[in-house]
């Protein structure tokens, strides 16, 4: 505390004797000066606050003096300076109860006892001979003048333990004798002081001229006594200047380390200590640095480390937290501490943002707790928060329309959403009045909007996202978009436009997307899972896109223009066929599709119809559970984990056809593939060997096609599947991890099914050299048939062996 | 282990001699009886007073001989109001003995303690406006009143809901 007043403190020097004109000491001699007074204790602190004060000392009355500071010059008398500043000053009245000793511990402090009153002033000086000249000034007075005046009482005896004091005492034993002790005192005292170190011989006829009276032997005596201690006390006098600054320091560390531990330990020095009331209204009066010490230190939570106030904190609800962010400074950083509130926003963030260390946790709190008036806003940030971006700060769209959006796969499909602009984000809807965006192009400062060259469509503009869009994603191909009218399609881009020239004025207000490896906690990860599961439910919950719809998103959809739903009716056959018969290389098996599916509903009037009698046993277009269960019953194929079909024709696909080029790819033929499918479901023997690989390829391609929607993977975990891809934030582990457990997450019979499929892919594409089925050729011919989200299958093909653990998947 | 109790010295050099099991509730006391064996020297404890080490051993004693089934639900970690009578009546001290007490639970590793104190500060903080919270804790309000303005308006809606 006395760090920034010590040099002011020692620079204003503490007592001046002042030596008078006159020959005559005893009156006029005055001790003058600045004390550091200590004040009254508080109670519950162990801090000594020291006060700087003004002392004069009277020795007319016997009477300290002190006030808060200087009044008048030094040469006024100390009756004029109480007169005129009777007010402000305070009196300590010597008498024989009274005792002035210099500290047994710091020979910078002294004290003034009064007995008979029971209170004790602790003071201190800058150097130890302002100290020692009150001490002794003081002492001499007493002795002095109240023995003068009362004759036989007794002085009692000082114990005072500091070596000026037995010059004091050695000199009064000499000088009993002497009428005007006092001014030998005086004199003696005055002549070490102002001879410090100078010759002895000076203070003999200093000495001798003065006290005519003594005789030589005497003055020897007195001169060795005092020689003695000179020597003495001028090291003391000098290590006192030496260290008088590192001291003040050392106390101040001390007081300190009571500060900040609020541990009572000085208290071992101490000298309970009273004063008047009326000083510690000073502590409000006087700027003292020391009194701003005493306000913090009164503040117990800044004596706190910080992890315990969090901890503390920790306790608090949102509401209380907001309201101690706005108790001071100090309170405000605390209660905004990010890991405070990550506690409540965990079901507000999807997971795939929690490792981003660079999210505000209270702003997404805020944010979120806003808008939870609409669903809608709260899925467009949940899919900000996707991004890793800083939730919407308005909730007013920008502009809201019907737009054609260019699908990302290679079939560049037009698929028309419900574009909606806020702030910096374009979501995408399937429908109006989704909340949840089946997408979001967010438009980064370097983000450029274009016209671009009609294709199938019209009135094209086309938005290409800067460089920095997502460290550690590939470069995105643009998003071409598409309106009705050529007037929509301005109107759009000059908003984009603007829009996008508007984020690059305040960069930095939003989120800067940046990648982070963290490390994976377990715990947090397991926080996640739970947490990603709310998410699915939450997000089935909002969900209206009817199931039969057939709203997949990605590639599924545009890959089967067919409906495939029971109520189809034939007439529609010739058309398909027409249609099929120009299109993919996979025309065949949707040709295929349409044989069996008449054969399925066997319209008794069907010319198709090979086999006469019905089928036993339905294998295609029942979803997995009831397949599953009918297996069961059977005893020879009950061992199975997936459908019967599936195993025989997965195995045959091993054995035989992994090596062959384009498998999957080429299509067997049409009856072959027929004839398969009815054996099948008349349980008959069939041995694969004997036939084409690419009609069994056929059959398979065939199940899955002809599985009912949302059989294989629900609707939600599908969607979820596209975000932990998109997630900027997830180590390749960490997706690994989600991906385990969107797999775990589906019914047993699917996730049994897409290990063993994947299994096959795996080998397929292991094989490329001799197949020539890459990755990605396999997902143009199996993606169709597949009701799923592609980077299911990609990861599920490159990261097999770390998501799914059993040991046979076949068969 | 054969000694059944150990020597306890606080800061101000008192030393307590209490029951091994008791001090061990103490985490930090555990650790260093593991570390130097069995020993007759009392384990200083330089941040502690007596005062404080009283109370912080009358607590442990009253635990250990009153064991409170330990709620096993887990869901709900930070609840404010499930302090028992005892520890609530425990927490009834001044300030800076409570203070106190926080900084020898973290200190010692006792848990209980710890968050049994942390509660009651928790507990002082809840439901106040902040020109309350500066009044119980003797803090000084730094802001300007430009920041003061601004942090209001920032948590403006908060105040909005009234609940």
């Amino acid at each position: 505390m006395m760090n920034n007043n010590s040099n002011p403190l020692s620079s204003s020097s503490g007592t001046t004797w002042i030596k008078s004109t006159g020959g005559s000491m005893s009156n006029k001699n005055r001790l003058v000066g600045y004390l550091q007074k200590q004040a009254k204790q508080q109670p519950n602190s162990n801090v000594k606050i020291y006060k700087k004060k003004w002392f004069w000392f009277d020795s007319d009355n016997g009477v300290v003096y002190y006030s808060n500071s200087a009044i008048g010059n030094y040469s006024a008398t100390p009756s004029l300076l109480s007169s005129a500043s009777k007010s402000n000053e305070k009196s300590i009245q010597i008498d024989n109860f009274t005792y002035i000793e210099q500290s047994v511990s710091f020979r910078l402090e002294f004290t003034i006892t009064l007995e008979n009153i029971n209170k004790v002033y602790v003071l201190r000086g800058t150097d130890e001979g302002s100290v020692l000249n009150w001490v002794n000034s003081l002492n001499q007075w007493k002795t002095t003048k109240l023995t003068n005046v009362q004759s036989n009482q007794t002085t009692p005896e000082l114990c005072v333990l500091s070596d000026s004091s037995l010059l004091s005492k050695s000199s009064s034993i000499h000088f009993n004798d002497l009428d005007d002790n006092s001014n030998i005192h005086y004199s003696i005292a005055d002549s070490i002081i102002s001879h410090k170190g100078g010759d002895p011989s000076t203070i003999v006829n200093n000495l001798s001229s003065r006290i005519a009276t003594l005789d030589k032997i005497q003055i020897k005596q007195i001169l060795s006594s005092i020689e003695s201690q000179i020597d003495y006390l001028q090291k003391c006098y000098q290590e006192v200047l030496e260290l008088s600054f590192p001291q003040q320091q050392k106390q101040n560390t001390t007081i300190t380390t009571t500060t900040t531990t609020s541990n009572p330990l000085s208290a071992s020095t101490s000298i309970d200590n009273y004063e008047e009331e009326e000083d510690d209204d000073e502590l409000n009066s006087l700027s003292l640095t020391s009194n701003q010490a005493f306000t913090e230190s009164s503040d117990i939570f800044s004596l706190l480390p910080n992890h315990l106030s969090l901890y503390i904190f920790s306790y608090l609800e949102p509401n209380d937290l907001i309201i101690c962010s706005q108790v001071s400074t100090l309170w405000k950083k605390l209660a905004n501490d990010n890991l405070l509130w990550i506690r409540f926003v965990f079901n507000m963030i999807t997971p795939a943002s929690v490792f981003d260390t660079t999210h505000h946790w209270k702003s997404v709190y805020v944010a979120n707790t806003k808008k939870i008036t609409s669903g809608k806003e709260k899925y467009m940030n949940r899919a900000i928060s996707m991004y890793g971006l800083a939730p919407l700060e308005s909730s007013n769209s920008i502009k809201e329309g019907w737009l054609y959006k260019r699908g990302d796969d290679l079939l560049r499909i037009w698929k028309k959403r419900y574009f909606v602009l806020r702030e910096n984000s374009l979501f995408y809807f399937k429908h109006q009045q989704d909340n949840f965006p089946c997408g979001m192009i967010f438009l980064n400062p370097k983000t450029i909007v274009k016209r671009a060259s009609n294709s199938t469509r019209k009135h094209i503009f086309k938005i290409l996202q800067g460089k920095h869009q997502i460290v550690g994603q590939k470069k995105r191909m643009p998003y071409y978009l598409s309106c009705d009218k050529e007037e929509e399609c301005a109107e759009w881009m000059k908003i984009l436009t603007v829009v996008i020239s508007s984020n690059k004025q305040n960069q930095e207000s939003y989120g800067v997307i940046q990648v982070t490896n963290h490390g994976t906690d377990l715990n947090q990860f397991t926080t996640i899972l739970n947490n990603s599961t709310s998410f699915k439910n939450q997000s089935s919950q909002y969900h209206t896109v009817p199931f039969n719809q057939n709203s997949n998103a990605g590639v599924a959809v545009g890959a089967s223009p067919a409906p495939i739903t029971p109520n189809s009716k034939p007439s529609h056959k010739s058309h398909k066929k027409a249609l099929s018969a120009s299109s993919t290389p996979s025309s065949p098996t949707s040709l295929d599709h349409h044989h069996h599916h008449h054969h399925n509903l066997l319209p008794p009037s069907s010319p198709n119809t090979v086999v006469n009698t019905p089928p036993l046993v339905p294998m295609f277009g029942l979803n997995l559970q009831t397949l599953m269960k009918n297996q069961s019953s059977n005893p020879n194929q009950s061992h199975l984990k997936i459908p019967y079909l599936l195993s025989v024709c997965f195995q045959e696909i091993i054995n035989t056809g992994l090596k062959e080029e384009g498998i999957f790819r080429l299509s067997g033929s049409v009856k072959e593939v027929q004839s398969l499918q009815e054996s099948f479901e008349q349980g008959k023997e069939i041995d694969l060997s004997q036939h084409d690989i690419h009609a069994i390829t056929g059959i398979v391609k065939q199940f899955f096609r002809r599985l009912p929607s949302h059989s294989l993977i629900s609707h939600d975990l599908d969607e979820y599947a596209t975000a932990v891809q998109l997630a900027s934030s997830q180590t390749e582990e960490e997706k690994i991890q989600e991906f385990k457990f969107i797999f775990d997450s589906i019914s047993k019979e699917s996730h049994n099914i897409f290990a063993a499929l994947l299994y096959l892919l795996k080998l397929v594409t292991q094989n490329g050299a001799q197949n020539k089925m890459t990755v990605e050729n396999l997902l143009i011919v199996i993606m169709p048939t597949l009701k799923c989200s592609p980077v299911l299958i990609t990861n599920g093909i490159k990261f097999h062996h770390k998501i799914f653990t059993e040991d046979n998947y076949i068969s | 282990m054969s000694m059944s109790t150990v020597k306890l010295e606080s800061s101000d050099e008192k030393i307590y001699e209490v029951e091994r099991d008791i001090a061990c509730m103490s985490v930090t006391i555990k650790n260093m009886l593991e570390d130097i064996g069995d020993s007759d020297a009392p384990i200083p404890l330089p941040n502690v007073t007596s005062t404080i080490l009283e109370k912080v051993l009358e607590y442990c004693k009253h635990h250990h001989e009153h064991p409170s089934p330990q709620p096993e639900d887990k869901k709900d970690e930070k609840r404010l109001d499930d302090i028992p009578p005892y520890d609530r009546d425990f927490c009834k001290v001044d300030q800076p003995t409570l203070f106190e007490l926080i900084l020898a639970a973290n200190y010692l590793d006792i848990k209980a303690l710890l968050d049994v104190t942390c509660k009651t500060v928790a507990n002082m903080i809840r439901g106040k406006t902040p020109e309350e919270i500066r009044k119980i804790f003797n803090i000084k309000n730094d802001f300007t009143p430009d920041e003061e303005e601004q942090i209001r308006k920032e948590n403006e809606w908060c105040e909005d809901k009234g609940n």
